[in-house]
């Protein structure tokens, strides 16, 4: 009764979305497929715990990732599931709290029955949640960015195989900066461990192109007028690396264009900072012109992919980056594929693993940590990426586009090489 | 093996040392992709400033407007005109549509409570939170401003009380004493607010399930040993908090004398002449708990209490400074407005020869009453975004209530959108909507202010030098919900 009971607590929509792709197969009338949703039929779903900021400041980015979490799962059970057995979603909002964090993980893990935990975003929530991963041994794939997988402070349980992390991104943009853009940088940034994080990454690599910081302008927290700091900013500077974030930011941008006027170094910034806001908005024109780092582009390219296309088509997200349903609605388009591909990994390291249940989580683990290059496709829309085993964090390309007429034109997009750093960290040193 | 974790985990069983927490953060050399920038980042391109100070100067306005009425026009802005003769006597008698309807409102609430126990776990597909948070707590509040009190008809208990006792003034099994006042209500009311803004996981539906369940239940114990209708009006706060709202509708039914009549809002809170000083603490509450639910988000409160507004450390690092925030504010606006009430009355100083005596404690509860369209509009006006968000994941929910993939209502390809929040024009129509809800509040607290002052003192110059220190307070207030408004929010 209580196993009943429970089964039942973990019907979501979708699930439903998993049943109605099943029954797309069987019409299909693909006999392999067939096969697959006769094991389906007589098989548990595979139970994905999405650990999710369904509220509290990460809400904006859950919903989006939410939306390509939905899109990945249902775009696997079309095909057929992971080992013939349908994957269901088991969305536990964290409140974007690292100390609900751990509790979601560990429901997963002891009421829902989730095979793994997945999907946190916000680093506070990672850090909170991976300890509580670890200890009830259940893999914890996180889409955060941070560099705290690879600096070796997790654990064997936590991994980070579908998105790339900030020190890579960050050190992979010294060379198109120090080449292109000028080699005497300012940088401003918000004065806490994100914005120290950029200071020392960045410092590090564009002196190894022979580069220099001139200034190192870091902003407190609360500060919501920047005027005062512009003129700190040194006259022989040739690019200002900016990465603020917070409500502030388009005031930022704003007082930035009006402090220059026509005349400005060339400007170069995170999309972290206008992550879902429209480029075109009025007060943005300064950005005409500058450059932004993306993780994926957020305008469909004149040469894109038919993987991008696929992608953004199952996600609903249109040419601009924004819902298909309101183009006003612009997504967080440079991270949230990094839902879509973890869950593609998942997929290819269960059925490596022949993963049957939570028995075999130690050999998913094993099965994801002996995987290494991972071509552009459908499953990795965002580009080609390389996986560390030892570090359990993926490498790939990062892009770099240029303000064109409102929108963002890719400029140049980075070799894999360029991203790549010592290793931290041996995860697969440690034992289960 | 799992050091760094491990560290983390410790300093999270201490809520409170968020010291600790960020140095350990600091570190271990994390980044964070912060809250993409919203509405707010629009609202800080506005030039709030200007419109601020337009809103304080309108109420400024009008304070000097009603204060140079004549005293019988100031008496009487909240006259009322007979619509028709209904033949309702009282307000708590309980008719048979009344019991029907709150059957069916105990029905729909216990299907809601299964559905947040066994319903999918995410609180914006689970009707549970959505329909207590979004619907109960927003619209159908405001509805009460605009409609009168619907909640005397659709709440869970009375019908099924009737049912049992057969009415519900029932003898007791025990009488609450009368110095008890309205205390287990007001108390009631701040333990909601602490469990809405406080608590970390309000919105979790099995969490939310027991706690309305819970509530439910406590509520009928209530009733059966202090009798239905005095638990309602004294230990129940969503009885007491739903009868303030509706006061401020300007057509519905008055209690005495079977009509049915149309007043300026406010009428029917101004026809409340012995107010007993809990019920008067309870309405300043409603103000103070719904002021600190909006600063208790703001960059300036997060560091008032050490937290970096850009990396909100989550709910749960904030529970203690939030309900002592929260208790704060109560203490200190109750303070102030008892400080501005009888500073009014020693200016107002000894009557004159037509007049009388007028005590501060009769002042302060009569003008107590006046910051009610204040504490409403800032509900409307704080919780607007909100609704317009999550009212969109509600029409979700309620096409596939139990999640299980139905589509009831046959949308197609329906997402949630935000796209209004990310264009300038929207947000400030969105800004300009809720300041003219929070200024039109205050003008009509003023008028409510002045019209019981006038009603106090004979003496048209008393009257007018009462009214200044409550005229400086809302005046005071306006900035401050406009203020609140403008600035810039980090949780």
């Amino acid at each position: 009764m209580a196993e009943e009971s429970k089964n039942k607590s973990t019907i979501t929509r979708r699930s439903a979305i998993k049943a109605i792709g099943a029954g797309a197969i069987v019409a299909s009338g693909a006999m392999p497929r067939m096969i697959g949703y006769a094991q389906a039929q007589s098989s548990e779903p595979i139970k994905i715990g999405f650990q999710v900021h369904r509220t509290g400041i990460g809400a904006a980015y859950g919903r989006w990732y939410d939306r390509a979490t939905t899109a990945a799962a249902k775009r696997i059970n079309d095909m057929g599931g992971i080992n013939g057995r349908p994957v269901e979603i088991v969305a536990e909002d964290d409140g974007t709290d690292p100390k609900r964090g751990a509790e979601v993980v560990e429901k997963f893990a002891t009421q829902h029955n989730c095979d793994i935990a997945f999907g946190t975003l916000f680093s506070h929530v990672v850090f909170g949640s991976a300890p509580r991963a670890g200890e009830l041994k259940i893999p914890y794939f996180v889409v955060s960015e941070g560099h705290h997988v690879a600096s070796g402070k997790l654990n064997r349980y936590t991994l980070q195989p579908g998105i790339t992390d900030v020190k890579s991104q960050v050190q992979a943009m010294a060379p198109y900066v120090g080449k292109n853009l000028g080699k005497k940088i300012t940088m401003i940034y918000p004065d806490f461990a994100f914005g120290h994080d950029h200071r020392d990454f960045f410092s590090e690599a564009i002196e190894r192109e022979g580069g220099q910081v001139v200034a190192k302008i870091a902003i407190p927290p609360t500060e919501t007028s920047f005027t005062k700091y512009f003129p700190n900013i040194p006259r022989d500077t040739d690019v200002v690396y900016h990465v603020m974030v917070g409500p502030a930011v388009l005031t930022f941008v704003k007082e930035l264009g009006e402090f220059f006027g026509p005349s400005r170094p060339e400007i170069f910034g995170f999309i972290d900072s206008l992550e879902a806001v429209d480029i075109a908005s009025p007060g943005l024109e300064f950005l005409e012109g500058t450059y932004f780092w993306e993780g994926m582009p957020r305008y469909a390219q004149p040469d894109q992919s038919s993987h991008d296309k696929a992608y953004r088509a199952a996600v609903g997200v249109d040419d601009n980056g924004a819902s298909t349903s309101d183009p006003k609605d612009i997504s967080t388009f440079a991270h949230m594929f990094g839902c879509w591909e973890t869950l593609n990994i998942v997929k290819r390291g269960m059925e490596a693993a022949s993963y049957a249940g939570p028995a075999d989580r130690t050999k998913l683990i094993e099965a994801v940590e002996a995987m290494s290059d991972m071509p552009l496709s459908d499953d990795h829309p965002q580009g080609a990426k390389q996986f560390n085993g030892k570090t359990h964090q993926t490498f790939g390309h990062q892009y770099i586009s240029k303000v064109t007429d409102g929108k963002l034109a890719l400029a140049h997009t980075t070799s894999i090489e360029d991203t790549l750093y010592e290793d931290e960290v041996d995860y697969t040193k440690q034992s289960f | 093996m799992f050091e760094g974790g491990e560290n983390v985990n410790n300093l999270l069983k201490s809520p409170f040392n968020l010291v600790g927490f960020f140095a350990a953060w600091s570190v271990l050399g994390t980044t964070s992709a912060s809250a993409h920038v919203s509405e707010q980042g629009f609202v800080l391109l506005l030039p709030t400033d200007i419109y601020v100070a337009a809103g304080c100067l309108a109420v400024v306005v009008s304070i000097i407007v009603v204060s140079l009425l004549p005293h019988a026009w100031a008496r009487s802005i909240f006259r009322t005109t007979k619509i028709q003769d209904t033949g309702i006597s009282s307000e708590t008698t309980v008719s048979g549509a009344e019991v029907i309807l709150s059957i069916a409102s105990l029905v729909l609430l216990s299907v809601l409570i299964l559905i947040g126990i066994i319903g999918t776990r995410d609180p914006l597909a689970n009707l549970l939170p959505l329909t207590i948070w979004t619907v109960w707590w927003i619209p159908f509040v405001m509805l009460h401003c605009l409609l009168g009190n619907l909640w005397k008809w659709s709440n869970p208990w009375t019908g099924l009380h009737v049912l049992v006792f057969g009415r519900l003034d029932q003898d007791p099994l025990i009488r609450l004493p009368a110095w008890l006042g309205v205390w287990p209500a007001l108390l009631g009311f701040l333990s909601f607010v602490a469990f809405a803004i406080a608590y970390p996981a309000p919105t979790d539906p099995a969490i939310l399930a027991n706690v309305v369940l819970g509530y439910v239940l406590s509520t009928f114990v209530g009733m059966v040993v202090f009798g239905g209708e005095q638990w309602l009006s004294r230990g129940e706060c969503f009885t007491l908090f739903f009868r303030f709202a509706s006061t401020l509708a300007p057509f519905q039914p008055r209690e005495t004398g079977q009509q049915l009549v149309i007043g300026l809002p406010g009428w029917k809170a101004m026809e409340l002449l012995q107010l007993p000083v809990s019920l008067a603490l309870f309405v300043l509450t409603l103000l103070a708990s719904g002021s600190f639910d909006g600063l208790n988000e703001t960059f300036w409160w997060l560091a008032q209490i050490g937290v970096n507004p850009l990396e909100f450390p989550g709910r749960s690092a904030v529970i203690t400074p939030s309900i002592v925030g929260l208790i704060g504010a109560n203490i200190l606006l109750a303070g102030i407005f008892a400080l501005s009430v009888w500073s009014g009355v020693v200016l107002a100083g000894v009557p004159d020869l037509e007049g009388y005596p007028v005590s501060f404690k009769t002042a302060f509860c009569r003008l107590a009453l006046s910051v009610l369209p204040i504490a409403f509009v800032y509900h409307g006006s704080h919780y607007l975004i909100s609704f317009l968000v999550n009212g969109q994941y509600v029409i979700a929910a309620l096409s596939d209530p139990l999640a299980n993939g139905s589509n009831y209502l046959g949308l197609e390809n329906y997402q949630v959108t935000t796209g209004f929040l990310n264009s300038r024009d929207s947000v400030e129509q969105i800004w300009f909507s809720q300041a003219a809800l929070i200024v039109t509040g205050h003008i009509l607290a003023v008028l409510m202010a002045h019209c019981t002052i006038a009603r106090l003192y004979n003496s048209r110059r008393q009257a007018f030098l009462c009214h200044i220190p409550i005229g400086v307070f809302m005046a005071a207030y306006t900035w401050f919900g406009l203020w609140l408004l403008a600035a810039p929010r980090g949780a």
